[in-house]
């Protein structure tokens, strides 16, 4: 149930921007060339010089100033990164954990003094944010507080929602939902995307704690959050909320409902949006899944999730895991061990591989 | 064919998105998933199909999407043939396909580019049913002549599918082949292109898309675009020029080839000009090779400029939106001419393809053509017409499209079309450009391997082996591993062995004595050996030839030849081939003898095929290959696939079966099907194991039998569940209802039938086997009285309403009766479903199921149909007929129904026992039919309605018989009726007691008629049972002389005294007088009947034994499991409770005060000593009734009624026959 709001999240990530920033000003002079990238596709080249959980400010080529929202920023890179700090992120985005935390030794401790403090700090973030991501259960608790401090510190980094957000999924993690609440809540103070975002993620702790009614009443509280029409980052985050609340709809014995809203959100998503209709498709097949004689049309639903809208890799790996059971229903044992093969090795780290490890040592 | 393969089965309609604005993302999102499903890599065709049904009941899919539903469902439905073995359904998958593009075609408002892949996917999946006929054509014993019409048949139609009509530059208005199709969309592009490119050029001159250094890029690439797309044309015509020369230069070589041969070799001026033409030639075919490549390049080239004026388009686009801070709204006029030049982009690719479309159409005409060759005798007139005008087509191809793949392609084709042709010297010329291609990429590689193999041909048959130049030599050394995207294939193996057997010819015609060429014949011969051993090793095709050449060259093949899981399998096919060969004489072999000399021949190469699969699995890491274990699956060794693997296991599970390793073959038959149900064969080793698994369970016993049947059933179960539209899943169905019915399971039953598929190929077959099964439990759970053991009524109103659904559903519609067991099987659920509607009281449905013209019972029986000529089907049939024809009043055929019974007894000894039985058996299902009436719901007016019909019906009817049928037998059947009716066992709900006793009246009267002809032989012979019925009778009655008299006639012959039923039935009677004396207050005639009951009479010469000496004959018997100690038990406590029963009777007679206690003593006394010998008592129901009498024993006594719990625990029992019974 939390890998509705990891795949959220990622999505989120692509709308909140990407990179710490240390300073909250810079002297122009001082800063050599950084690229934002937003998320209508604008390459936008210049100086950084001021950065806030709401959003940067970067002054371009033509002097003039340009301010993106934080939930407008696809990526920042910072000029004089290393490769393996962006290839971290990346990782780290499309939630291989595992992959972040190794990538981001390839750069040497000598070569991180040596950073600019912006850099490092963002090599900071992406570090504890990783690790506490990728944390056995040993280690989840020291992680958790490093991440904890680092946002602390680090109160007016444009990091600090994302951050939050990965704080609260930690927490979620090792049961301490209180705890979890606490830093979701945290994205409240953010542009009205996040605020919907909030609700929509302290819903899900609810569904994941199987409180369906709860969370439903959240989920729809979210959705009705007022936000402006045109406010695009918003009206998606809510569509996600509407999703969040047809999966609990499945999951509480009220499936056909359920299926009902997840296929209005599909008719009536653009078509390009591949990343809500990922989401979709999942909470579709979870709700068919929830009855009778509807196998099939799941399989159907977590096959449009595989093999068209594959780009999100938590979705898929939630899509590869009902197929592995539906597979294994419908007596294609095969193709479930296809399904099985690629789930753990191309998506090791999700928690539905660890689902599919498990169940096969139990058995 | 790789032509085919390679444009087979295009998966998309092309660029649809253009033609479909309006979609939903839920439309779009299915349509790509059908694209992706269609993806030969992913290849789930099943899923495809699925999904395409849900479009069909999507009330929310666009009419688009649905429109497109036959077309895709035919490719799936081809994809999905791919997969199954069995010609005759992989036919009909195609048959299926066929007709849902037909409909797609003939659905109106097709578009044209979806007429393109239509009639593409209809051309090829044409062919490809024509290939399967020739190919079926060619196999021993079929029917060359048809099968060969049929393949004509096809390849014709594909044609017509593929070939266009219309001629250059004439309108095209309807489409309907995919040429024309192609030719229609790809004229309206090359307009719009050309519409395009002028907006841009008046466009660029006037109006700048932005300032700065990017836009001073874009336009400087549009200048080079312009110049490569010119330098690309040049080139294009350059190397069209340069082939033209090429094979005008292979011209001059034939025909100075002719002049030289024509003057017989000697005239040097023609040698010479043979010499100066090859020259010549070569050096064309070298310009014309470097001036395609030359095309090729400008080509490429001129495309890399296109797209960097796209590139720098769009960098200029955001540079300016960069520099202006913000997006650049969509109508500003320099957007404006950005669209255009990506509008023109995005045309240009469509152009591009549709041309590569088009080539590829007429590429599958030429290929088709060449198909359509194998439906005729090789080298006949029609076969070397179609092929000669195959040649033609590529031909025109070739020379029409010199510089593009397909033209080569196609020359290719052209020149191997020659050689088919045997015209050697014009094919190898046709060929020698390709031949001599040396460029370095794929399609190089692959063109050239072909082009030389085929020359190498032609050089061969012709000896001319100086045609192999060092640069074919050189080619034809390449290790192919190394070269991009070539494998060692078969046309790369006749193309290295041909060439080593041109350089043993070259070595050949070299004198070894000569010193100066002892190199260069040293080196021919080394070559020659290197490619000879290289090809014998790949161990495919030319292997054995390679090897003959190799050993010749003097080196020993098999020890370099390296060994693989390929080289074992390869073994193991050879050795399947021999034993497949040594079958072949079976097909038409009915002499015994040769029969079975066969067979002796084939299976040492039967095992030595297992033991070769056997090794090869092995190899590939497979610890046990008979055993179903996979553990080893997933680390193959070798060259091995899994593929691989499965299809070793499935010819072993046939080959096993084949040996009666039956166990063996059942594993591996179920390890196929557990796990790699999807794998090719798996289906029919699922029917092997199946078929192995029935084989254990007959021919084994005890556990090893229920061992093998319950493995049986678990794989049947599987199988029916994984396949359940195939015939396979049928067949498993068939197996499971056999093991539900013998196993009497009305739940698995019911279980099986649910989950039997709608498109069950046998659903029929098991919906009457289930049915009629299902009804037969239904009475049977009806009859059962112990309601620890009976099921709920509920339940069994459940069984009988899937009976019913059951047998209407495989009933309906049948017009005609199925031929075979499927008939017999259709006539006994008709007869099932007549009594179904009987037990329903719905007589109109009864009498027109029994009636019913093609499989009503009544209507078979009489029509003498052959399947009631056996079994007990209609003697089952006549009895059921002539009961529903009484209850309907239908009298006449009720009599037609009796003497059709009567004639089907026959005569003799036998046939009245036999009519006899008939009777009774009818009459037990009569009683059985009001008993079930008498039930709970006996009161009700409905229920009694119905019974009275009934009894009604048949008063009327043994009436009638009894006054006009003087026969034996029908009187005979009148009295056991009436008997029937009048017995108040279980009817007495429904029967009311004046009439029960007016039925057993008129028995009595039938019986007591045939008496008196006892004269007869054949009355005198029934006169025993006909006395003890009457006794029977009598004591219903309550008419106890008259009883008494027939038991004592029946008991006079000493040999029936020993009979240990009548006997019981002679103290019952006893005793029953008794209590009626008693009741009427005759005492001392109670005392008499009483103390006879329990301790017998003797009148010699009738001898009744009573209960006491009842119970001492059976107590011998009593140990065992048998029916017949069973029985004694049975009789042995039931008898000594009965002797007891009379003792207390007796001593509550009035006047035997002083024999009371003395009498209640002896019964407490045989009530205790039983118990204490046996204390089970027999059971519970005999237990409670011991315990009930001496309670009542004990009162009588004065004492407290304790009962058996009151006495002392019994010991240990003593052996039964031991037991000592006072």
């Amino acid at each position: 149930m939390s890998i509705q709001i990891r795949v959220g999240f990622c999505q989120l990530l692509s709308r909140l921007g990407l990179l710490a920033v240390a300073f909250l000003t810079f002297q122009a002079e001082s800063l050599a060339q950084d690229l934002a990238v937003t998320t209508d596709g604008l390459r936008l080249k210049g100086t950084l010089v001021s950065v806030s959980p709401d959003g940067i400010d970067l002054e371009q080529e033509n002097g003039q100033s340009r301010k993106v929202s934080i939930v407008d920023l696809e990526e920042l890179f910072f000029d004089g990164e290393p490769e393996s700090l962006a290839g971290a992120r990346r990782l780290l985005h499309r939630r291989d954990a595992t992959g972040a935390a190794e990538e981001l030794l390839k750069i040497e401790e000598e070569e991180v003094r040596q950073l600019d403090p912006r850099v490092r700090e963002e090599y900071e973030f992406v570090r504890v944010a990783a690790n506490a991501v990728a944390a056995e259960p040993g280690a989840i608790a020291a992680w958790e507080k490093q991440l904890a401090d680092f946002l602390q510190k680090n109160a007016r980094s444009h990091r600090f929602y994302y951050g939050s957000e990965i704080l609260g999924d930690v927490r979620a993690r090792q049961g301490n939902f209180t705890g979890a609440d606490e830093a979701y809540r945290n994205l409240d103070r953010g542009p009205p995307a996040l605020r919907v975002r909030s609700a929509s993620t302290r819903a899900s702790l609810l569904m994941r704690q199987g409180k369906f009614p709860e969370a439903i009443t959240e989920f729809t509280a979210a959705e009705k959050i007022e936000t402006d029409p045109e406010d695009a980052a918003s009206s998606h985050q809510k569509l996600e909320a509407t999703l969040g609340r047809a999966r609990c709809l499945g999951l509480s014995g009220n499936a056909a409902d359920g299926i009902s809203v997840a296929q209005q959100v599909i008719r009536d998503a653009e078509p390009q949006d591949k990343e809500l209709l990922a989401l979709a498709f999942n909470a579709l097949g979870t709700c068919q899944r929830g009855l009778t004689g509807k196998n099939q049309d799941a399989l159907i639903s977590f096959l449009t999730v595989d093999l068209v809208y594959n780009s999100v890799p938590e979705a898929r790996a939630e899509a590869l895991y009902n197929l592995i059971e539906l597979w294994n229903a419908a007596n294609q044992p095969e193709r479930a061990r296809e399904a099985t093969q690629f789930l753990i090795t191309t998506y090791p780290h999700t928690p539905w591989a660890a689902k599919v490890a498990g169940a096969g040592k139990a058995s | 064919m790789r032509i085919l393969a390679c444009v087979l089965w295009v998966p998309l309609f092309l660029a649809t998105a253009t033609i479909v604005r309006a979609e939903t993302a839920a439309d779009i999102a299915t349509r790509n998933l059908l694209d992706a499903l269609e993806d030969k890599d992913k290849g789930m065709p099943d899923v495809s199909l699925m999904v395409l049904e849900q479009v069909l009941a999507d009330p929310t899919a666009s009419p688009e999407l649905k429109k497109e539903v036959p077309f895709r469902r035919a490719a799936a439905l081809v994809a999905a043939s791919r997969a199954e073995l069995d010609s005759k359904k992989r036919a009909a998958v195609l048959d299926n396909a066929q007709q849902s593009l037909d409909a797609f075609l003939s659905s109106g408002g097709v578009s044209d580019r979806q007429a393109i892949s239509a009639y593409t996917q209809k051309g090829n999946l044409l062919i490809e049913r024509g290939r399967s006929k020739a190919d079926q054509a060619n196999r021993p014993g079929s029917d060359v002549k048809a099968l060969r019409a049929e393949a004509l048949k096809f390849f014709d139609e594909a044609i017509k599918s593929l070939e266009g009509t219309a001629k250059p530059g004439q309108e095209i208005k309807a489409v309907t082949n995919a040429e024309d199709a192609v030719i229609k969309v790809l004229r309206e592009v090359t307009e719009n292109v050309k519409e395009l490119n002028a907006a841009i050029d008046q466009g660029a001159a006037s109006q700048p898309i932005g300032g700065g250094g990017a836009n001073a890029s874009r336009e400087a690439a549009i200048r080079t675009a312009g110049t490569k797309a010119r330098a690309a044309r040049d080139a294009t015509a350059a190397a069209t020029a340069a082939q033209q020369a090429a094979a005008q230069a292979a011209a001059n070589v034939n025909a100075a080839n002719a002049a030289a041969k024509a003057g017989g070799g000697k005239n040097k001026a023609a040698n010479q000009a043979v010499t100066l033409a090859t020259a010549a030639q070569v050096e064309a075919n070298k310009v014309a090779a470097a001036k395609v490549a030359a095309a090729q390049t400008a080509a490429a080239e001129a495309e890399a400029a296109k797209k960097a004026v796209v590139e720098a388009t769009a960098a200029a686009k955001a540079n300016n939106a960069a520099n202006a801070g913000e997006k650049q709204p969509e109508a500003k006029p320099g957007r404006s001419k950005a669209q255009l030049q990506k509008d023109l982009e995005a045309l240009t690719e469509d152009q591009e393809a549709l041309q590569a479309k088009l080539i590829q159409t007429r590429l599958m005409t030429a290929a088709a053509l060449f198909e359509k060759a194998k439906a005729y005798d090789a080298k006949s007139k029609e076969w070397t017409d179609v092929v000669t005008k195959s040649a033609e087509k590529f031909k025109e191809i070739a020379d029409k499209y010199p510089a593009k793949g397909g033209g080569l392609y196609a020359r290719y084709y052209e020149g191997r079309n020659y050689a088919l042709l045997e015209k050697h010297d014009l094919a190898f010329n046709t060929l020698s450009y390709l031949a001599s291609l040396d460029q370095k990429m794929p399609l190089a590689y692959f063109l050239r391997s072909r082009a030389l193999n085929t020359t190498l041909e032609c050089f061969i048959a012709l000896k001319k082996y100086d045609g192999l130049d060092d640069s074919g030599r050189t080619f034809a050394l390449e290790d192919v591993a190394r070269l991009q995207g070539a494998k060692l294939d078969s046309d790369w193996l006749g193309l290295k062995y041909r060439a080593a057997v041109i350089l043993d010819a070259q070595a050949a015609a070299i004198d070894p004595k000569d010193a100066k060429s002892k190199a260069e014949r040293s080196r021919l011969l080394t070559d020659a050996k290197k490619l000879a051993v290289e090809v014998a090793k790949a161990n495919l095709d030319f292997s054995n030839e390679a090897r003959a050449l190799a050993a010749k060259l003097g080196k020993e093949v098999t020890d370099t030849t390296e060994q693989t899981f390929a080289t074992f399998m390869d073994e193991a096919n050879l050795a399947l081939g021999t034993m497949q060969g040594l079958l072949v004489p079976l097909k038409s072999e009915n002499d015994p003898a040769k029969i079975a000399e066969i067979k002796a021949a084939v299976a040492p190469a039967r095992q030595e095929t297992i033991a070769k699969l056997a090794e090869a699995m092995k190899f590939a890491g497979i610890t046990d290959p008979f055993a179903a274990d996979s553990a080893s699956d997933d680390a193959l060794k070798s060259d091995a696939t899994i593929e691989q693997i499965n299809h070793a296991r499935y010819l072993m599970t046939y080959l096993l079966y084949e040996s009666q390793r039956f166990e063996e073959s059942a594993a591996l038959g179920r390890l196929l099907v557990d796990r790699y149900p999807r794998a090719k064969g798996s289906t029919v080793a699922a029917k092997v194991a199946m078929s192995a698994l029935q084989q254990l369970s007959q021919k084994s016993e005890g556990p090893a039998r229920d061992e093998a049947r319950a493995k049986l059933n678990e794989l049947a179960t599987n199988v029916m569940r994984i396949w359940p539209d195939d015939t396979v899943g049928a067949d498993a169905a068939s197996i499971v209802i056999s093991a539900a019915v013998a196993a009497r399971d009305p739940a698995a039953m019911v279980a099986i039938l649910d989950k039997t598929s709608p498109s069950s190929p046998r659903r029929n077959e098991i919906l009457l086997r289930a049915g009629s099964a299902l009804y037969r439990e239904v009475q049977d759970a009806r009859r059962n009285t112990d309601a620890a053991t009976r099921p709920a009524d509920a339940v069994i109103d459940g069984w009988k309403k899937r009976a019913r659904e059951a047998l209407d559903e495989a009933l309906a519609g049948a017009t005609t009766l199925p031929e075979g067991p499927l008939g017999t099987l259709t006539a006994a659920g008709a007869l099932s479903r007549v009594q179904v509607a009987m037990d329903d009281d719905d007589m109109a449905k009864a009498l027109a199921i029994l009636e019913q013209p093609a499989y009503g019972p009544w209507t078979l029986v009489t029509a003498n149909n052959p399947i009631m000529q056996q079994g007990s089907l209609a003697e089952a049939s006549l009895t059921l007929a002539l009961r529903l024809f009484i209850q309907a009043e239908k009298f006449d055929q009720a009599q037609e129904a009796m003497d059709a019974l009567e004639k089907m007894a026959g005569t003799g000894e036998e046939a009245s026992a036999k009519l006899t039985s008939m009777y009774l058996n009818m009459g037990r299902d009569l009683q059985s039919q009001l008993e079930q009436l008498g039930g709970p719901s006996a009161n009700d007016p409905k229920v009694r309605a119905q019974a009275q019909k009934i009894l009604g019906g048949f008063e009327k009817f043994l009436d009638r018989v009894a006054s006009r049928d003087t026969k034996i037998s029908s009187q005979f059947w009148v009295a056991t009726t009436y008997h029937t009716l009048g017995s108040g066992q279980g009817t007495g709900a429904i029967v009311p007691k004046d009439k029960a006793a007016r039925y057993l009246e008129r028995s009595a009267a039938v019986y007591g008629k045939l008496i008196g002809n006892v004269d007869d032989p054949e009355v005198a012979k029934f006169e025993p049972s006909i006395r003890l019925r009457m006794a029977s009778i009598y004591q219903e009655l309550r008419q106890w002389d008259e009883a008494q008299k027939q038991m004592d006639w029946f008991l006079s012959d000493k040999k029936r005294q020993n009979s240990l039923e009548t006997q019981i039935q002679a103290a019952k009677l006893l005793q029953a007088a008794a209590a009626d004396a008693a009741t009427n207050g005759d005492a001392a005639k109670a005392d008499t009947l009483y103390r006879e009951a329990a301790g017998g009479r003797k009148a010699e010469p009738v001898i009744i034994w009573g209960w006491g000496a009842i119970a001492n004959k059976v107590s011998r018997r009593l140990t065992g499991d048998g029916e017949q100690a069973r029985q004694a038990r049975d009789a042995f406590f039931s008898a000594r409770v009965k002797a007891a029963e009379c003792l207390l009777a007796r001593a509550r007679l009035p006047g035997k005060e002083k024999e009371k206690m003395s009498r209640l003593g002896t019964a407490e006394t045989i009530i205790t000593m039983t118990y204490q010998a046996y204390p089970d008592l027999g059971g519970p129901e005999s237990f409670a009734a011991y315990d009930n009498l001496l309670k009542q024993v004990q009162q009588e006594k004065g004492g407290e009624p304790k009962g058996l719990a009151g006495l002392k625990a019994p010991a240990a029992p003593p052996p039964p026959a031991a037991a000592k019974v006072p």
